[in-house]
């Protein structure tokens, strides 16, 4: 086998390996990557099933919270009553309405 | 020697005529045609996916959900998979509701995609989807959702079953909320498979942009609430209530009576679904005697305190104007301006446009915005009715003076008022405040646009007392609330005909609008009710409207008295 065939060859088996090297690592690593995609996936999932869930949430607790159903809360079952007019406090009453206070 | 025969020569001759006409078909599709097929093969070869973005939120000031949309399920079928299609129908329409014939008839063909019922309730999609029916499909869309009902719909408007815009704010900014969607694009086969050596292009949706408008929701409540019980209190056909910031224009609630629900807006027609607060008109009556005030003030052309003689007629033009409430024996016939508006005189208020002059009054109608569109960002607003000078009649200038024979719209008047109250200035109205982008959360503010000085201080100032007065001691006594200085002018006009000429016999347009507290006015209140039948004055059917709102309204703003309380503390 002349030096030059013999160069050429060795060449090409160093070639080769280095492919086969290449290739393995390269599976390896895809195949460490397989469950870590599928998890992203998974995970892309169930982010989005948390979001709608959270915009179903939402919608039922502004529904719950509209303002007319606190108007009706608040006047049905507080006792409360819409500001109809404004009490100014007599300058006669003061020592009665702040007999409680603290001076 | 080789010799052509003349069979051979035929069968040649044919050869190259079939090549000529295959060279010419080829020029004709390769070089003429090329565009055309190029195109065509692209598109049988090129799937594109649509991928839709989110449409925008809207909030009010305070960031309260007004509209925003929530993933629901649509049902479809592939008719060419159901093979039982009256088994189908009959499964299908027990559950969603729909008759056996329409879900039958959906289904009884070969075509590929139908939609069965689109933006499915939770438990119809889970019945359905649980039976796992043969031939339907689901698929996830976006369902627009008001959570507050009827409370504010006229503004916000609608969405049609693809959520575009198709009313209100939802209409005017449907570009902004929707967003631009984003594709990918495939090369596939006509099977619909990917080619391996295909490419693929893939462009992200652009989120649709979040609104924040300027309204309140408390207080669009609360004058919805207090509208509603008003007009039928009244006997009322409608009515409307506008709540503006002079200083800023912000509109803080705009409600409007008949209602309707921008989740069901099918159920209404268009009467209920439009805003009058921009796109009806209406004759301002008495209200407008301000403008007339505002001008000749303005003009130094008479003081508050002119005294002027004021008759209880006046003929102008073969016309004789004559006032609403007759007088009492020993009357005399001397007014000041300031009484002229307190006491709401139609002739008084005639005589001061008159010395004011056409082109003058015509000018500071004008500068007020009337006749033109106040460019607040709803759809459909209305100019308004003004007619141009040139065509104006002798009598034209003294009726519109006390507002017949001009229309306006109540956001044109709640603007124009609050040139007054604002100390002269006038300032755009707007009701989106801001605009956030999804994708980075920069925000685009609209902001506060003044229009220049209309008036000048002073006069505003002055116009100022004379509405207070007109609450103190004139025909908007009602409208007094202790402890509060309150500007305001009572209104009560002939209801004009739809679509034509003249009035509607026995109907009238009752309104007041009203600031306070009236020297740094935190509000500016207009309330019409239209048609009442019980009683038809701004006095006695507006004024307790406006009222219950300006008490709900220093309640929930905090608005401090700024009047002394003699003996009182609050």
């Amino acid at each position: 086998m002349s030096r030059r065939r013999r160069v050429r060859l060795r060449f090409y088996i160093i070639l080769y390996t280095l492919t086969a090297i290449v290739a393995v690592i390269g599976l390896a690593v895809n195949i460490q990557t397989i469950p870590v995609n599928e998890n992203t996936q998974k995970l892309s999932f169930r982010v989005k099933a948390v979001r709608d869930e959270n915009q179903h949430l939402k919608l039922r607790l502004l529904n719950t919270t509209r303002m007319e159903v606190v108007d009706q809360y608040a006047t049905e079952h507080l006792g409360m009553q819409p500001p109809d007019k404004i009490l100014y406090i007599q300058e006669k009453d003061k020592p009665n309405v702040f007999h409680h206070t603290t001076p | 020697m080789f010799s052509i025969t003349p069979r051979l020569r035929s069968l040649q001759l044919a050869l190259f005529a079939f090549i000529g006409i295959l060279i010419i078909r080829l020029v004709f599709l390769q070089i003429i045609e090329h565009d055309f097929y190029v195109a065509k093969s692209q598109s049988q070869v090129n799937k594109v996916f649509m991928i839709y973005p989110n449409r925008g939120e809207i909030y009010d000031r305070n960031g309260t959900p007004l509209a925003f949309s929530s993933p629901v399920y649509s049902a479809y079928a592939i008719p060419t998979q159901v093979e039982d299609k009256v088994g189908f129908a009959r499964t299908v329409s027990a559950i969603t509701g729909q008759q056996y014939e329409t879900v039958f008839r959906l289904v009884n063909n070969n075509g590929a995609f139908i939609w069965i019922k689109r933006k499915l309730d939770d438990r119809t999609h889970q019945q359905l989807a649980t039976l796992n029916i043969q031939g339907l499909n689901f698929v996830q869309e976006d369902l627009r959702v008001y959570p507050q009902n009827q409370l504010l719909s006229h503004v916000l408007g609608f969405v049609g079953i693809d959520n575009q815009g198709l009313g209100g704010l939802e209409y005017k900014f449907d570009r902004i909320l929707q967003g631009n969607p984003g594709r990918i694009m495939l090369e596939g086969d006509p099977r619909g498979y990917r080619l391996v050596s295909g490419k693929k292009e893939t462009r992200d949706p652009f989120q649709g942009a979040n609104i924040t408008t300027t309204i309140d929701i408390y207080l669009q409540y609360i004058c919805q609430k207090y509208l509603r019980e008003g007009v039928i209190e009244n006997g009322g056909e409608g009515g409307q209530v506008i709540i503006m910031n002079p200083k800023t224009g912000d509109i803080l609630a705009m409600a409007d009576y008949p209602e309707f629900d921008s989740n069901t807006w099918r159920d209404s027609t268009d009467t209920f679904r439009k805003n009058s607060t921009i796109t009806d008109v209406y004759e301002p009556g008495s209200v407008f005697k301000l403008v007339t005030l505002a001008g000749i003030l303005n003009e130094g052309l008479v003081t508050t305190r002119t005294v002027m003689t004021v008759p209880q007629t006046l003929t102008i033009g073969g016309r004789t104007i004559r006032e609403a409430h007759g007088r009492s024996a020993g009357e005399t016939d001397s007014r000041t301006v300031s009484e002229i508006i307190e006491k709401s005189l139609n002739v008084g208020t005639s005589l001061l446009a008159m010395k004011l002059g056409q082109k003058k009054f015509y000018h500071y109608i004008t500068e007020f915005g009337f006749g033109k569109r106040t460019e607040v960002e709803l759809p459909a607003e209305s100019r308004g009715i003004l007619n141009s000078i040139k065509h104006w009649t002798e009598p034209d200038i003294a009726m519109i003076s006390f507002g017949q024979g001009v229309a306006v719209t109540p956001i044109q008047m709640v603007s124009a008022v609050s040139i007054i109250a604002n100390h002269g200035e006038k300032i755009k109205p707007r009701i989106v405040w801001q605009i956030t982008e999804k994708k980075d959360l920069s925000v685009h503010a609209i902001p506060i646009t003044s229009e220049g000085q209309v008036i000048s201080e002073k006069t505003a100032r002055e116009v100022v007392n004379v509405m207070k007065e007109t609450v103190h001691s004139g025909t908007g006594v009602g409208a007094k609330i202790p402890g509060y200085s309150i500007g305001g002018k009572t209104g009560t006009a002939q209801k004009v005909r739809q679509g034509g000429f003249g009035y509607e016999p026995g109907k009238y347009v009752a309104s007041f609008i009203g600031f306070f507290p009236a020297d740094d006015p935190q509000v500016v209140i207009l309330v019409i009710v239209d048609s009442p039948s019980k009683s038809i004055y701004g006095a006695t059917v507006a004024i307790p409207i406006f009222k219950k709102i300006a008490l709900a309204t220093i309640d929930h703003l905090d608005i401090y008295p700024d009047q002394p309380t003699q003996n009182l503390v609050r």
